[in-house]
């Protein structure tokens, strides 16, 4: 008997194995790699996911991640850059599901364990939205990240998305010895558009072409 | 110390900055990567600011309004080095330029930071975190480029030999060095000078780049007394043009 598949791309988008563990790397680029930014807007404030740079290094998607997006806004007090391939990324949830529910203990219990070591934890509520930093935890394994995640982070909000990665492979510029370098952002209104008031300046000049 | 001293103090830096800001600004479209290109052009931008900030000090010393001091001066009343007035050359120059000038700069800044006058320290308080990350920029650049590829390094190497000795040019001493360093202004060019050479020795020991010796290179002064190259003249041309056409329009 045939089943009908369907067109629909936000149905077909529900891909979601039902069990998934750490094979969901994205995949790589044939030019400069990429890296993923997270910039801190405030000390107290998560940091959230950015966007992309192309870069030979990590220290050079500092000095482009810093620019690209830590240019404009009211303030920034720091910027974390990591290779895209080092974060793992969960599959996508639909309809108010959450992603949690799909992680079992099953998960842990094939995993090789290493030594421990910190993970940061990124959740993505709704789609349209950026990735932010939900916490750091400890774990033998990306399995047993997972898995801690869920036990420590899992609420009533279901998160549709989660981006888990080694607290020691990000290149974090942040702290007292760097927080000069946003010292002046606030004063830098002029690199929004928004800035420029011309409505007043192009009424005037209107009245003055049609008089 | 008389006021004399210190205006030419402010002019030398102001007009280091506004010249190299626009230098460095010619490459905005045109950079080597699109990253790049906009963090390059985001400092361009911050060296014209900074400028500001020092014109406007010498306004409240009694000079003229900023777009007046820095829009209708001829060449030989500008007071910037040589080093910022030559042209971009290829990225490397630019990138060995922008290396040798913010060590400098960044020295500058942290003495200015200390000076007894309030309004001075402010001003480079309120900047040194921008040059800090210019800073950060040039030596991440230097190293990656003097150890990336052969062809890399010898094109830091050549631009770093073809801008030595215009860059001790930033260190020339003006008439008033000792009135400037006894009122403790700062502690004058020579200080600069002896800092920013360990301080870039150890970047470019780092990047795989060799100095020559010291002694055998010689400096390019008389861009602090208004003695320019001829490529100063029609970069003021260029910068000045739409001030000219109308020097009260109001953007």
């Amino acid at each position: 008997m045939s089943t009908l598949k369907s067109l629909d791309p936000r149905i077909n988008r529900l891909n979601i194995p039902a069990e998934f563990g750490t094979s969901f790397s994205k995949t790589e680029k044939d030019q400069f790699i990429t890296y993923e930014v997270f910039v801190q807007p405030k000390v107290d404030k998560p940091y959230q996911h950015e966007g992309i740079v192309h870069a030979p290094s990590e220290e050079m998607a500092f000095l482009f991640a810093k620019e690209q997006f830590s240019r404009r806004g009211i303030s920034c007090s720091g910027v974390w850059v990591i290779n895209t391939s080092n974060v793992k990324v969960s599959p996508f949830t639909e309809n108010q599901e959450d992603i949690y529910d799909y992680i079992h203990q099953e998960i842990i219990e094939e995993a090789n364990l290493n030594d421990k070591v910190s993970y940061e934890v990124f959740h993505l509520m709704k789609r349209g939205k950026q990735h932010k930093h939900e916490g750091q935890l400890e774990a033998r394994s990306y399995e047993e990240a997972l898995w801690n995640a869920k036990n420590e982070y899992a609420g009533e909000k279901p998160v549709m998305n989660l981006w888990i990665a080694k607290a020691e492979d990000f290149l974090k510029i942040e702290g007292e010895d760097f927080a000069d370098i946003w010292d002046t952002l606030p004063q830098k209104k002029y690199r929004d558009a928004i800035d420029y008031k011309a409505t007043e300046k192009i009424k005037k000049f209107k009245a003055e072409q049609n008089s | 110390m008389t006021e004399e001293a210190l205006k030419e103090l402010l002019y030398k830096i102001a007009d280091d900055q506004l010249i190299l800001g626009h230098r460095n600004s010619e490459w905005t479209g045109v950079g080597p990567l699109l990253e790049e290109d906009i963090a390059f052009s985001s400092m361009a931008q911050d060296k014209v600011g900074h400028s500001l900030a020092f014109y406007n000090l010498l306004h409240e010393l009694g000079e003229q309004e900023p777009d007046i001091v820095a829009f209708t001066r001829n060449a030989d009343q500008f007071h910037n080095s040589q080093f910022v007035e030559l042209p971009i050359g290829d990225y490397s120059f630019s990138l060995v330029r922008h290396f040798l000038y913010d060590h400098a700069e960044l020295i500058r800044f942290n003495m200015l930071a200390e000076c007894p006058i309030d309004e001075i320290a402010d001003v480079a308080k309120k900047l040194k975190g921008e040059i800090k990350y210019h800073v950060m920029h040039a030596n991440t650049w230097m190293k990656q480029l003097g150890k990336a590829t052969e062809e890399s390094h010898n094109k830091m190497q050549s631009a770093l030999n073809e801008a030595l000795p215009y860059a001790l040019g930033m260190f020339e001493t003006s008439e008033f060095e000792n009135d400037l360093i006894e009122a403790g202004i700062y502690a004058g060019e020579a200080a600069i000078e002896l800092k920013w050479k360990d301080n870039i020795t150890m970047v470019l020991e780092e990047s795989g780049l060799s100095l020559p010796s010291w002694n055998t290179i010689k400096p390019v002064y008389g861009g602090r007394k208004g003695k320019h190259t001829d490529h100063l003249q029609p970069l003021l041309d260029e910068m000045t043009e739409v001030f000219k056409e109308d020097p009260t329009a109001d953007w």
